[in-house]
């Protein structure tokens, strides 16, 4: 049940009404709980009895370490979930490379491979308990009490499946009162929900045809081509998961809930740090003070804490070589920029500015490259378009070029009515224009029913 | 002084009177979406029209006042014919086609499928006398792209719930609505009556609206523009397996209209000597004959001699100004002489 279905508003809308003409905070909650359930399961419905245990079992172990805080039980709780992850997503992987590592080594020998169904959303919500885990043990939270407001933190249904990666301390506070009807921020939800459809069924699903044919084939495409699909995807990408954040903020903001937002015009970035802190924010935040500062963070071997976490970052995008090989280029160009004077090799006026935002712009969508393609092989194919000779043109098609301006300037104004109560305080005439807009982008290019890209990972 | 004297300021950022603020966004969005839905109702087959090019021919022939001729073909008929010039040109050559009236129903991509496919929106119209059909490579290669309404019996929920929101006017033509669609709704909203069909530049739209008229074509020789006329034979032609499914689908296509007492023509457009290679010249020949056998109707082929390229404005194509005049000056004469015979 995408967020871009009908399926998912017919659900959510009966939903909302009878969540606010509930008296009882309780039957709220437990409202709440049913339907992220009943929304986890129809896509799959087997993946509910792991989502219960992962809440019986981190609920359990929670309130263990309450009582009796001990490093080991930590270690545990945090291992076995991990060990889920591992199983479900990366098992295929290691079994796969473990094979090709002994057929290397012309050892006859051959690791099954176990055939894994991957439960969405595992990813989100196994970092989510890890980081709860790991701050019951710091005492930054306490153990929740309640396992029904311990279950609506695991399995709230606009977050479950791809993010943002609620923290505990953040959200397990909003389900202690009950909610009172806000009209400013349920003006708010309306919004995000609007503006997040229409970027994702109105710009990244209109990107992801030239994307996809793209990469394809990289070997018929020119020089140009190879470009535009490649800043197609750049955009796409962010237009996909930008949009599914919105919508979940949106959809909770609409229940009276807050989470944060994820994405603050990450393409305007004028380093990768900077990237980082605009792309993605809860994970890359998550990654900082679970792996990154615990590694020692900037305090000792710096550039091996980074390419150790941005690999690990890559990693739990996907079980592939690509992803890793993704990450760790982050990572390395992390490293580098710590060991460059600010401002890098550009000078600190605006052209340097100019170019430096170039520049990062353009490395990060080379490295979306690594992110995109299914292999290695075509992931090189690719580079060879872009860089290597024969340089050739071809015409752009007038839509692509048309939607890739308009949304990377449309970008900046967007983001800026999403933050908190923005919208709201435009005047009547820009909120119904902007409204009109979203609607008009969901109408015209609804159908198209493309996935979303985080939904995989 | 009791506190509530003195609401409270509103929080850092928050707007006043969020509720009002709230309802009036809401219901504003909601008036606007209303008259929307109005506006797409009262115009279902103008909006239905702007989502595909045929539809849209569709959608301007069902605001002609009067229509004697249709001409159905691909660009190389949609570029190449004046039906106010047609007009013109037959009310001068005979007055028994004083007043009489063309649309041209060419479009880009178009195709026999397609065109069987609409042939009821256009067959049923009083009044319509003569169906010029285009026979060219382009129009037996292009693919269909308008899918018959279908009824789908999936029972998916999506599907079912897909189905339910159709109900409303403006999602189910949303199409109209796509970039590449929307530039066509003005002027099937606002004139297309007074539109013939073969303006496919905003200006010529503008100058139809004002009711300006094309210039007459200079040196016009009707000896020069005659076509080769290919009459019915008596004896079958024998045709390669791909023509002969070519030939079946444009039977059942002249049939539609012929049993409704509607003559049908077919046309094969003019080519330049450069426009290499053309089976219309060599290899389509014997599917003229067969469809002329099979239909009882006569193919006028104005590729049988190459014309002079100053008519064109590539290989294919002819001009605005120049090669349109000409042909459907030609085409008048053609006209004229056919319903003369009966």
């Amino acid at each position: 049940m995408l967020f871009n279905s009908l399926t998912f508003f017919a659900l959510f809308l009966p939903t909302l009404a009878v969540y606010w003409a509930l008296p009882w905070h309780r039957a709220r909650l437990v409202l709440l709980l049913a339907v992220s359930l009943l929304f986890y399961g129809y896509h799959h419905w087997p993946s509910v009895f792991l989502l219960l245990f992962t809440i019986g079992f981190n609920y359990a172990a929670g309130r263990h370490q309450q009582s009796r805080p001990s490093r080991v039980t930590m270690l545990a709780a945090v291992g076995a979930n991990l060990s889920l992850l591992l199983w479900f997503k990366y098992a295929a992987f290691i079994a796969t490379t473990v094979n090709s590592l002994l057929g290397v080594v012309g050892m006859n020998l051959a690791v099954p491979v176990p055939p894994v169904f991957l439960p969405l959303g595992i990813s989100f919500f196994t970092f989510q308990v890890v980081a709860y885990q790991i701050d019951v043990y710091r005492r930054e939270i306490p153990a929740e009490p309640s396992l029904l407001r311990f279950a609506v933190f695991k399995c709230f249904f606009p977050q479950l499946i791809a993010g943002p990666i609620v923290r505990a301390k953040d959200f397990l506070p909003q389900l202690v009162n009950a909610v009172r009807f806000d009209a400013a921020a349920f003006h708010r939800g309306l919004w995000l929900v609007l503006a997040g459809l229409a970027l994702k069924i109105g710009v990244a699903d209109v990107l992801a045809q030239f994307a996809s044919e793209a990469f394809r084939d990289p070997a018929a495409l020119t020089t140009v081509g190879a470009w535009t699909g490649l800043y197609a995807y750049a955009f796409q990408l962010y237009a996909d998961f930008w949009g599914y954040s919105t919508m979940a903020v949106g959809f909770a903001a609409l229940l009276g809930l807050n989470l944060p937002l994820n994405f603050d015009t990450p393409y305007a970035a004028s380093s990768l740090q900077d990237f980082w802190r605009r792309w993605h924010i809860t994970l890359s935040v998550w990654f900082r003070d679970y792996v990154y500062i615990p590694l020692g963070g900037n305090r000792h071997r710096q550039a091996t804490n980074l390419l150790l976490t941005m690999g690990l970052a890559g990693l739990w995008h996907g079980a592939g070589w690509t992803f890793i090989l993704w990450g760790l280029g982050h990572g390395l160009w992390l490293a580098l920029e710590r060991l460059l004077p600010k401002g890098g090799f550009f000078a600190e006026n605006r052209w340097g500015r100019l170019l430096r935002w170039l520049a990062v712009f353009h490395g990060v969508c080379l490295l979306w490259v690594l992110f995109r393609a299914p292999t290695l092989s075509l992931a090189l194919e690719y580079y060879g378009r872009l860089m290597l000779p024969p340089f050739t043109t071809s015409k752009v098609p007038g839509v692509l070029t048309g939607w890739l301006l308009v949304f990377a300037m449309a970008q900046w104004p967007v983001a800026q009515t999403l933050r908190e109560h923005a919208f709201a305080r435009l005047s009547l005439k820009a909120q119904w224009l902007l409204g009109l807009a979203a609607i008009y982008l969901i109408l015209a290019y609804a159908g198209a029913k493309v996935d979303f890209i985080y939904f995989t990972f | 002084m009791k506190s509530s004297d003195h609401p409270e300021p509103p929080e850092q950022g928050r707007p006043a009177f969020a509720g009002r603020r709230l309802l009036f966004f809401t219901l504003g969005l909601a008036i606007l979406l209303g008259g929307l839905e109005l506006l797409v109702r009262r115009n279902i087959p103008l909006f239905e029209g702007a989502s595909h090019r045929m539809l849209a021919k569709v959608a301007m022939f069902g605001e002609q006042r009067r229509v004697d001729f249709l001409f159905f073909g691909t660009s190389r008929t949609q570029d190449g014919i004046s039906p106010p010039l047609v007009s013109r040109h037959l009310a001068e050559l005979s007055p028994e086609f004083k007043g009489a009236a063309g649309f041209n129903a060419a479009s880009t991509g178009s195709n026999y499928e397609d065109l069987m496919t609409v042939a009821p929106r256009y067959f049923q119209r009083p009044g319509l006398r003569a169906v010029i059909i285009e026979l060219s490579v382009p129009h037996l290669s292009n693919q269909p792209s308008l899918s018959p309404a279908i009824a789908t019996h999936s029972q998916t929920e999506e599907d079912r719930l897909t189905r339910a929101v159709n109900h409303v006017a403006f999602v189910r033509y949303r199409t109209a609505f796509l970039t590449d669609n929307l530039g066509r709704l003005p002027a099937l909203l606002f004139f297309s009556s007074r539109l013939s069909g073969y303006e496919t530049r905003g200006s010529e739209q503008i100058a139809s609206f004002l009711g300006r008229e094309e210039p007459a074509p200079a040196g016009f020789a009707a000896t020069v523009w005659q076509p080769e006329i290919i009459s019915p034979p008596n004896k079958p032609t024998p045709l390669e397996a791909d023509l002969e499914a070519a030939a079946a689908k444009i039977t059942v296509l002249a049939k539609a209209y012929t049993e409704r007492k509607i003559r049908v023509v077919f046309s094969v457009p003019p080519l330049t000597a450069r426009h290499q290679p053309a089976p219309e010249r060599d290899r389509l020949r014997p599917l003229f004959a067969e469809v002329a056998r099979r239909t009882g109707c006569e193919v006028w082929d104005f590729a049988a001699q190459p014309r002079p390229d100053e008519f064109f404005k590539d290989s294919s194509h002819l001009s605005r100004k120049v090669g349109r005049a000409h042909w459907s000056y030609a085409l008048a004469h053609q006209l004229a002489r056919e319903t003369g015979k009966r």
